[in-house]
């Protein structure tokens, strides 16, 4: 299907060039034969006519070989660039795969913490549970091209929007919070997408939040510091 | 018949339900055709396909006064000479010779733009392409 796709989209833009040029080439024509017909005081000879005709056909054909050499020139440009394009949209693809992979193992060692936590709790394993499938369904959710700093920014709300009280959430999740923000450390630091200086700046962010996690800060903290990468 | 998607790259943005349903009906006559077309003449389709084209814009262009002509007029002008018959003060003599230009102008253009569509080809060969575009 896709190659008659783009061939009648390619014929649906020749038309349209085709008839603004048919409307030009008609009204050069037509004032070519006005001319005529007043250079010959409206009584054309056959001679006269004959020349007019011919020299109105060849006129009318260079300029649709014009025409069309060039548009084809332009196709043939477009052709590669959709293909460029294209190899660009499967490299975005590949990085939102990597991304999604890369997810996909903080997510792991995320729940695998959860599970060897000494102090583990039910309530704070669900709530961690519940910040990991707020942050998978940010990923999965319509968000295509998430950037390292954005999954960051979501998994960072997963965690604050599980409504663990400050001292519950500071004593139990330190560590795994530090955790994950070393591996979304490791994760943004192989996102080719961002620019150097953008790393960076996310980077800086990062260690802000880890040393929040560090000094073990409230979770009005957190979701200020969130609320600032989110912006 | 299937609801036209957004993401369907045929369907422009149509609001209304006729709108919606004249084009898909349109893309099931075209299609079909387009396919009939390409297996029994191949890269030649597309020239004859816009050779179509160009003929009926000039015909629906140029064949227009002489449709206007034959109503108000009540005559049909077939050469310069015959306008030179009527009367100088009257508008039929000028209606005339706006016809026959018009006649002129469906054949010299419709002419040229096959022979230029046919020379662009032959340079497309020239150039060693061996095959036409698409």
């Amino acid at each position: 299907m896709v190659p008659i796709n783009r061939k009648k989209i390619s014929l649906y833009e020749e038309a349209k060039n085709g008839l603004s040029s048919l409307v030009w080439q008609t009204a050069s024509v037509f004032v070519g034969f006005i001319l005529m017909l007043l250079l010959t005081v409206g009584n054309p000879s056959s001679f006269a006519i004959t020349i007019t005709f011919i020299s109105g056909i060849a006129f009318v054909a260079w300029r649709e070989q014009n025409r069309i050499t060039k548009s084809r020139n332009i196709n043939s440009d477009n052709l590669l660039n959709k293909r460029t394009m294209l190899t660009r949209s499967q490299q975005l693809r590949n990085q939102q795969k990597r991304d999604e992979e890369a997810l996909n193992t903080v997510l792991a060692s995320v729940s695998e913490s959860v599970k060897t936590s000494e102090d583990r709790d039910t309530r704070k394993a669900v709530g961690l549970s519940k910040s990991s499938a707020i942050s998978a369904s940010a990923l999965k959710g319509g968000k295509t091209n998430l950037s390292a700093n954005e999954i960051a920014a979501w998994a960072l709300k997963g965690a604050v929007e599980t409504n663990l009280s400050d001292d519950d959430y500071v004593n139990s999740n330190k560590k795994i919070t530090i955790r994950l923000l070393c591996e979304l450390e490791h994760l943004m630091s192989i996102d080719d997408s961002l620019s150097k200086d953008e790393k960076d700046d996310a980077f800086e962010h990062l260690k802000a939040l880890n040393q929040i996690a560090l000094k073990g800060q409230s979770t009005k903290q957190l979701i200020s510091q969130v609320k600032t990468l989110e912006s | 018949m299937t609801q036209p998607s957004p993401q369907d790259p045929n369907l422009s943005g149509l609001t209304t339900k006729t709108g919606k349903l004249t084009e898909r009906l349109l893309l099931n006559i075209w299609e079909p055709l387009d396919l009939l077309g390409q297996g029994l003449m191949g890269s030649l389709w597309r020239t004859v396909y816009l050779s179509i084209q160009d003929a009926i814009a000039l015909g629906v262009l140029l064949k227009l006064p002489s449709l206007v002509g034959h109503i108000i007029i009540g005559k049909d002008f077939s050469s310069f000479d015959v306008c030179l018959q009527e009367n100088a003060l009257g508008v039929a003599r000028y209606a005339c010779f706006i016809i026959i230009t018009a006649d002129f102008c469906l054949w010299i253009v419709l002419a040229g733009r096959i022979i230029g569509r046919f020379w662009a080809d032959l340079l497309e060969l020239k150039r060693g392409n061996g095959a036409w575009f698409q």
